[in-house]
């Protein structure tokens, strides 16, 4: 979700973007007629995330450019991270009347495309939003696609392939004489050098459901683990797919041992359970604070950090602690991590389209999205580098590019905007990082839900109650006992006939 | 209660249409002042009886609440299939038993202790003081109880290591929630409760407590002898209202103070929080809606036969 550096490494390119006027949409090349662009038309929209603070003026401009091309004025309503998850499916669910929602395949896309919630765009796509329509990869299509028809934008599939990881201290880490971080092991025995000089600093804290880094992300240099639904993965290599139980792998019974390990030692306690302490967003401040050893996150995370260090003056040096598959492979970039669906409610798909397509692929409107208004929000650096404007600092700029959800995926990024100049660390992994992204098997398969809902509620239960605990280490008899327990309430609820079905949804997936 | 207004008003048996007209005319101001509340009630409550059916559907939000699908009763099957129920009804009635009596109790203590206070402006002070906590949220309230009990750095902890004794840790501990979790709710819910009580007390006669006073009755006495009982119809009918809602837990709290701590499930898991976790990230209206509907039959049926019961032995305090 956070985006930054996706972002950050866009560059440059508002003389290209003067040069080229904006392009109108709507070329008739399309079967379906012209739209008739008298009648004004005012554009709802729901995106996650907070405004900027001066998200309203750049809103007036980007209005009125979209008044004079097609004759339509646009809103976008912020839902706030922390009601996200809770309001969006109910919005959705409502009927309430509006024109456009943000999709991603972590917000459910496919659940809510199952149960009506967009508009199919199958053919409007082609003849409302053309740009789009050529520019994104043709593969990515069938991403936000339901039963062979279309219900959603995608971005353009050059999506940017980041590895989950941990940003440490690493001018702590040298201090203390501790190895560098390779694995996981490297990762515990800085945890241990901290707590032995650092008491005060906290070891561990998170959100325990949402963000289980320690296992989720940890163990991936011992297992080519991929799909992890409810526990059922296959090897990412494997080309039919087979799916098997990861709590049935010694691999899962030794994280679990280790985790146990951790806990004991005292790494964390109960409250990571409890969720209070440093949850989402804030995840960062503690750390920027001094106050815990590490957080967990993507290479933006680090940039930020690195930008932090950098505009405070601190004498700190951060690290960023990553694990590849033993393939030396890390996951590509999800197909649908960002995307776009007209609602089913629409009264203007058309025009809603039209629109999408001007603010995704025109230079102009690409700008004001991810920049704000020029020389008001940024001006170009010596290194031909927006930057912001002197005396402005990223804690109070009154436009912060990654805020609109829009910004995360705007088309055409790489020929847009030139690349920046000087590198930093984290400019540079994330480089490294996509050298080595590749697809798995499945890259693009979703799980059609609709048929399982009584197994998966009764398995969600069974996952906050039985796994989340383990994965922290909270052992109730053994590690062995206590993963049997979770697989025999897993049977209990039904794993077996979701696997059956996935199988099968996998098997047509890869035409067989 | 409808004797006594008969009684008072003095109708004949004569049952002649001109006569109820007659009737419905002379209590026009008393129909007119209920209308508001009538119209309330059936905003809130009876219309939204007909979502009912939803919780047969195979909901989808373009064919809306009519348009969706049937589904008989496949909406049910997750609740009975979990294999839970047993573990979530119990957790759920037990909690609420033990929130209805202790509630109660404190709230009729409280009201008394407050009736019999003749300092005014520590009557006040105290007044205030237990009806604060029923503003606060349940989110407030819970940042401050894992402050207070926060394994390592809470209040509680801190004092108990300076003292030489074990940290207590209670996010690990199922036992001590059937504990903790009353002590919360009544700490938060009992100054208000108090209020309906101290009004109830206010009304009751004081010749009463003056001609026991002249009888040589002490304070305790008069407790016992005169409030109490005299406080006895209020108690079983706000009891009665209670015990309505039987099967509805408290989400808000349960949420609030436990959250998707799946250690403490097994003492503190109610149905709400159940369904909560189960369907937060499916959203299927159809089975939340199977689950709501469960809870309101097991209500309706619970307070049916309780009202049936108190009928038989005391038919003036039953509610219908």
């Amino acid at each position: 979700m956070n985006r930054r550096n996706s972002l950050r490494i866009l560059a440059l390119a508002l003389m290209l973007a003067l040069m080229l006027p904006g392009l109108p949409a709507a070329s008739a090349e399309a079967e379906l007629p012209p739209i008739d662009l008298s009648e004004e038309v005012h554009l709802v929209g729901y995106i996650p995330g907070d405004p900027s603070r001066e998200n309203d003026e750049m809103m007036k401009v980007l209005n009125a450019k979209l008044k004079e091309d097609i004759n339509t004025t646009i809103e976008f309503k912020f839902l706030n991270w922390g009601e996200f998850f809770e309001k969006y499916p109910l919005i959705l669910a409502s009927g309430e009347v509006f024109d456009f929602a943000y999709i991603a395949s972590w917000a459910d896309f496919h659940a809510h495309a199952a149960r009506g919630a967009f508009a199919d765009i199958t053919e409007m796509v082609k003849a409302y939003a053309p740009d789009v329509y050529r520019i994104a990869d043709q593969a990515v299509w069938s991403a936000t696609s339901y039963h062979g028809k279309v219900y959603g934008i995608p971005h353009d599939g050059l999506d940017i392939s980041t590895a989950y990881g941990f940003v440490y201290r690493e001018d702590l880490r040298k201090k203390y004489g501790v190895q560098e971080l390779v694995t996981l092991e490297d990762l515990g025995d800085y945890i241990r050098a901290i707590k032995k000089n650092n008491p005060e600093m906290a070891t561990a804290a998170r959100d325990a459901t949402n963000n289980n880094l320690m296992l989720r992300y940890g163990l991936r240099n011992l297992t080519s683990w991929a799909f992890d639904y409810y526990g059922l993965v296959y090897d990412r290599e494997d080309p039919d797919a087979r799916l098997y139980s990861k709590y049935e792998t010694p691999e899962y019974r030794d994280g679990i041992q280790l985790m146990a390990d951790w806990k004991n030692e005292g790494f964390w306690d109960t409250s990571v359970m409890v969720g209070q302490d440093f949850v989402n967003e804030v995840d960062q401040h503690p750390f920027s604070q001094g106050l815990s050893a590490f957080f967990g996150g993507q290479t933006g995370d680090y940039s930020n950090t690195i930008d932090f260090i950098k505009d405070f003056g601190l004498d700190w040096e951060a690290g960023f602690h990553w694990v590849k598959y033993p393939s030396g492979h890390i996951d590509k970039g999800d197909v649908l991590n960002d995307g776009v669906s007209i609602s089913a409610t629409s009264k203007h798909p058309e025009r809603t389209l039209m629109a999408m397509n001007l603010i995704l692929t025109q230079p102009e409107y690409k700008w004001l999205i991810g920049f704000g208004i020029p020389e008001k929000h940024y001006v170009i650096g010596e290194d031909g580098f927006p930057t912001l404007p002197p005396g402005i600092t990223p804690d109070n700029a009154p436009y912060n590019y990654f805020m609109h959800a829009f910004s995360w995926f705007l088309y055409d990024r790489d020929s847009t905007f030139p690349q920046r100049q000087e590198k930093d660390a984290a400019d540079l992994l994330e480089e490294e990082m996509n050298a080595l992204a590749n697809a798995p098997t499945l890259y693009g398969f979703y799980l059609d839900t609709a048929d399982l809902a009584t197994e998966l509620a009764a398995l969600n239960d069974i996952w906050i109650e039985y796994e989340m605990p383990l994965t922290w280490g909270f052992i109730n008899e053994s590690v062995e006992a206590d993963i049997a327990n979770l697989i025999a309430k897993q049977k209990a609820a039904g794993i077996d006939k979701v696997r059956e079905e996935a199988q099968k949804q996998i098997d047509a997936f890869l035409g067989k | 209660m409808s004797k006594r207004v008969s009684l008072v008003h003095g109708h004949p048996a004569a049952r002649s249409r001109a006569s109820r007209l007659a009737r419905t005319h002379s209590y026009s101001v008393f129909y007119a002042m209920v209308l508001p509340a009538f119209a309330v009630l059936f905003a809130f409550s009876y219309i939204p009886l007909f979502g009912i059916i939803v919780a047969f559907k195979d909901y989808n939000y373009r064919d809306g609440i009519w348009g969706s699908p049937w589904s008989g009763m496949k909406n049910f099957q997750f609740l009975f299939r979990s294999g839970k129920l047993g573990l979530l009804i119990n957790n759920t009635l037990l909690y609420n038993i033990i929130f209805i009596i202790m509630g109660m109790v404190f709230a009729v203590l409280l009201a008394i202790l407050v009736s019999e206070v003749r300092s005014k402006w520590f009557k006040k002070i105290a007044q205030s003081a237990t009806f604060l906590p029923n503003f606060m949220s349940w989110v407030i309230i819970s940042t401050i109880f894992y402050n207070m009990v926060h394994p390592r750095l809470g209040v509680i902890n801190t004092l108990m290591k300076a003292l030489g004794e074990a940290p207590v840790d209670v996010y690990t501990k199922t036992g001590i929630w059937y504990w903790l979790l009353p002590v919360l709710r009544i700490w938060k819910t009992a100054g208000f409760g108090s209020i309906i009580y101290f009004a109830a007390i206010m009304g009751i006669d004081q010749e009463c407590y003056e001609s026991a006073k002249l009888d040589g009755a002490n304070v305790f006495q008069e407790i016992w002898h005169i409030t109490l009982p005299m406080l006895k119809p209020t108690i079983v009918i706000v009891t009665l209202l209670n015990l309505g809602g039987i099967l509805r837990g408290d989400f808000d709290m349960f949420y609030q103070i436990i959250g998707n701590n799946g250690l403490l499930f097994k003492s503190t898991d109610i149905i709400d929080t159940y369904v909560f976790r189960t369907l937060m990230r499916t959203n299927d209206i159809g089975m939340s809606s199977a689950a709501g509907f469960f809870q309101s039959l097991f209500c309706f049926v619970f307070i049916l036969i309780v009202n049936l019961l108190v009928k038989r032995i005391e038919p003036d305090y039953a509610l219908f």
